[in-house]
């Protein structure tokens, strides 16, 4: 298998690299153009009776971000991966619209977060630096990240005035916070510096039949220590699980031993029991997980609403504006991609799972061609990051997994969730340039 | 150990393999609900999609024989509703409720107003494509004007009349119904606000009386009894019928009477486009006194319909006609016939011996320059309550129409020169 894959892997990367896919960039750019364009018109024709009308301007504000991106990196980062855009282009706008559509008072501040999201991207991509403070310095970002954490104890807020107080308010402007997500990225830096620097001491392998010593298995009881404070005092089920997910996968490419996953899952399941027991939501979650019709008008109404948004995309689907996505309460952000099935179909559905799949295999290409093991761990974290939370919330909408409450990158509402997630694939695409270098 | 970067790759290989497996299990997940599961979902009865594509079925208008309207959807396109224009004709147009179902002529040809589909192609058409789905217009026998005549001769009574159309020289076996009317009766426009109401009311507003409510016929029944004894029938005059009822009574067993009634036809449901009283046939032990019963007040029932058909018999050639209210439907603009093709059925009575009971039993009036033929029986129903039965064959020679009315436990004498007002209507026409 990994002959075949690596071969598999040489000839997409060298097609990636050809002169073809830096101009096919442009080339789905345009087809998402396309794709936008005709669903504005259709949004409005819907809405407003005319093919004019506040829907394109999804399609500006878009057009502008992408062609700048295009343009700027192609200038400055001329060895970009050239196949990461295109991805984030069309999911990107894909979220524009479907804000629009689902929650019309939320769709300015997607737009503005969605600029902000791609200027930070473009800054991040393109500003001349090196990542030497980020690894250096692990310990500073994480207290840091903490801090912020620790600061909605006390200052946390929810933005709707209900629910798990997550959120912090960044002072007279009006506009919120979610240090959990500034935490995932800062998370990242210091799992990847840890490894990179820790490495070979984590390699130690205990004889058989006897546990490793404690200090080698010290960062992961920390990890999950740290979930289960994460659950216990915000109740964040979905970041809880997240984090945990993602440190268990960056250690796997440290140590390579699957018996550190084994253990981890273990304790996972652990953290998942003693939840159940101990939280109403998290009760609430697993048995509409396992068995949501006895309660479908009311405990489990969000998942069984979900199932039959699926259910009634059928194929091609009812088209933008002509579903029944609305009865999914809080669909524009936990729900977009059963807004998705039912709109635009099986279809829609599976070009969304297949776009993520191509980010998660763009980024883990970059970690495999990266030098430095600071830039592997750091690339891999950031894809495992994002794939997490997409395969999460895929599993919570298809009732494959429990609900989480994680939103679906680039697509959900939410802007502290657009703005990290914008970051991550700006530090990709910095890493795909040296890589490509 | 050194860092060892093909290691790594491996790793990083592996671990895309078991995400790609992860997004690969969670594609299958969507196929499980969306296409494997799809079907089963989507007819649960708490899938608010269903409301959703109820709300926006254009279902057809409902006109009466001069295409007035009678009911039609209003609303949006999104929100569709059905509004009644005239509750003069209730309970027989009925009504068509989200909350709850359908009644009269909207439940009977549901499937036409709201133009259901059966061929499966039209369906994966109309689906993709978004086309409203948009019902059939259809058209009743009823006649608005006279319907509303009917209502205001009955005036606060409680009861029910019917008015049949008999075809002469053409298809004899059809009865055109052109007034059917149900006292008392309801506004379908607030339906959904009283719905309660009118279920508990005593007065069963809901109930179409004309076609099912059953009642003792009292003597009415008697011209339907003597066209069976002809011998009795020349002996027969409206004066004595109380004699010649006890002599029939010393002729007739109680399975003679039984099979009078199965051939008047008072022992079945007659097939028609509205709910009929669910009739079970009477047995002999159900007769306590066969006196009583020739008189027609045992258990032995009728619904006016049943009358108004045994009466079409006897007005015409003895042949049992099959009522009909719907007439055509509107197909692509234009209207094409509705109604099965009927088989003829042998008459029941020799038509010599129908005119001799129209000449002997009815009692003769005239109106201007048409002469009708009334006959009038009394039931007693409970303490100085009593149901009242009109016949009406309007004109007297060669009926046209035949006048059902029945007036539900009335304590005063009826005041038939109101429902006199109708027949001379129906002269006059």
């Amino acid at each position: 298998m990994t002959r075949t894959s690596t071969a598999i892997h040489s000839s997409l990367a060298d097609f990636a690299d050809s002169p073809i896919a830096r101009w096919g960039q442009w080339g789905w750019l345009v087809l998402t153009a396309v794709f936008l364009i005709s669903n504005a018109v259709s949004l409005n024709i819907l809405r407003e009776g005319s093919w004019l009308g506040p829907a394109w301007l999804n399609v500006a504000v878009w057009g502008g971000l992408m062609i700048t991106a295009a343009l700027l990196l192609r200038r400055f980062r001329p060895w970009h991966d050239p196949l990461i855009l295109p991805a984030l282009a069309i999911l990107l706008g894909w979220g524009f619209l479907l804000v629009d559509r689902l929650a019309p008072n939320f769709w300015l501040r997607q737009l503005i977060w969605g600029s902000i999201g791609i200027s930070v991207l473009l800054g991040v991509a393109i500003l001349p630096r090196n990542l030497r403070p980020l690894r250096d310095f692990p310990y500073t970002w994480l207290i840091g990240g903490l801090t912020l954490l620790g600061a909605t104890l006390v200052f946390g807020v929810n933005p709707i005035g209900y629910g798990a107080r997550l959120w912090l308010e960044i002072p007279f402007t009006g506009v919120y916070f979610q240090p959990s997500e500034l935490l995932k990225l800062l998370l990242i830096i210091f799992l990847a510096s840890y490894f990179a620097q820790r490495e070979q001491l984590l390699r130690f392998r205990a004889p058989r039949g006897w546990l490793a010593p404690l200090p080698y298995l010290a960062p992961l009881l920390f990890m999950w220590g740290f979930c289960m404070a994460l659950l216990v005092w915000q109740q964040d089920l979905g970041a809880a699980v997240l984090f945990f997910a993602v440190f268990l996968g960056m250690l796997y490419i440290a140590v390579g031993d699957w018996w550190y996953l084994l253990g981890g899952g273990v304790l996972l399941l652990g953290a998942a029991v003693f939840a159940y027991y101990a939280f109403d939501l998290v009760a609430l979650r697993v048995d509409a997980w396992i068995n949501p019709w006895p309660e479908a008008d009311d405990r489990a109404f969000q998942i069984v609403q979900s199932l039959y948004a699926l259910a009634n995309g059928r194929v091609l689907g009812q088209g933008i504006n002509q579903g029944f996505p609305q009865y999914i309460p809080v669909i524009h952000s936990d729900f977009a991609f059963a807004a998705i099935v039912e709109e635009w179909g099986l279809i829609g559905g599976i070009t969304t799972i297949a776009l993520f799949l191509w980010l998660t295999y763009r980024g883990l290409r970059i970690a495999m061609l990266a030098k430095r093991p600071f830039h592997i761990y750091l690339a891999t974290g950031i894809t495992l990051m994002m794939t997490a939370q997409t395969i999460l919330i895929l599993g919570g909408v298809t009732k494959v997994l429990p609900l989480t409450g994680v939103t679906l990158p680039f697509v959900s509402y939410g802007g502290s969730s657009l703005l990290m997630s914008c970051i991550m694939i700006g530090i990709l695409l910095y890493l795909s340039d040296e890589v490509g270098q | 150990m050194n860092f060892d970067p093909n290691q790594t790759r491996r790793r990083i290989q592996n671990l895309f393999f078991v995400l790609t497996c992860s997004y690969g299990v969670m594609t299958l997940g969507l196929l499980w609900w969306g296409a494997w599961q799809g079907d089963t979902l989507l007819a649960r009865e708490d899938n608010p999609r269903l409301v959703e594509a109820e709300l926006r079925i254009q279902r057809g208008r409902i006109v009466d024989t001069n295409n007035i309207v009678l009911a039609e959807n209003g609303g949006t396109v999104a929100r569709q509703t059905r509004l009644y224009l005239n509750t003069d004709i209730e309970p027989v147009v009925g009504y068509y409720s989200l909350r709850y179902g359908t009644a009269g002529v909207e439940e009977s040809l549901d499937t036409i107003l709201r133009g259901d589909i059966t061929d499966e192609q039209q369906e994966v058409r109309r689906s993709l494509l978004h086309e409203p789905q948009v019902g059939q217009d259809v058209r009743l026998s009823l006649d608005l004007e006279l319907q509303a005549a009917v209502v205001d001769s009955m005036g606060d009574e409680t009861g029910a009349a019917i008015v049949l159309l008999l075809s002469r020289g053409g298809n004899e076996q059809i009865a055109l119904v052109r007034a059917m009317v149900s006292l008392p009766t309801y506004d379908p426009n607030q339906l959904n606000s009283n719905f309660e109401q009118l279920v508990v009311d005593e007065s069963a507003p809901l109930l179409n009386r004309a076609t099912q409510a059953q009642y003792q016929p009292g003597e009415i029944i008697s011209p339907f009894l003597f066209a069976l004894e002809p011998e009795l029938l020349n002996r027969l005059s409206h004066e004595n019928i109380d004699l010649t009822n006890t002599e029939l009574a010393t002729r007739w067993t109680r399975e003679d009477l039984l099979a009078a009634w199965e051939i008047w036809g008072f022992n079945e449901s007659p097939a028609f486009s509205l709910p009929v009283a669910d009739i079970t046939p009477p047995s002999a032990a159900d007769i306590s006194s066969i006196e009583r019963a020739i008189s027609g007040e045992s258990t032995l029932l009728m619904t006016p319909l049943q009358l108004a058909l045994a009466t079409s018999a006897l007005a015409r050639d003895g042949t049992l006609p099959q009522p009909r209210l719907v007439t055509a439907v509107q197909d692509e603009g234009e209207w094409v016939n509705y109604g099965v093709a009927l088989t003829p059925t042998a008459p029941i009575i020799d038509s010599a011996v129908a005119e001799a009971v129209q000449q002997t039993m009815w009692q003769a009036t005239s109106t201007g320059e048409t002469e009708y033929l009334v006959y009038t029986a009394s039931v007693q129903a409970g303490t100085n309550q009593f149901n009242h039965w009109l016949i009406g064959l309007v004109p007297a020679q060669a009926p046209r129409y035949v006048v059902i009315f029945i007036y539900e436990n009335n304590s005063a004498t009826v005041q038939w020169d109101t429902i006199n007002q109708t027949i001379d209507r129906l002269a006059d026409s």
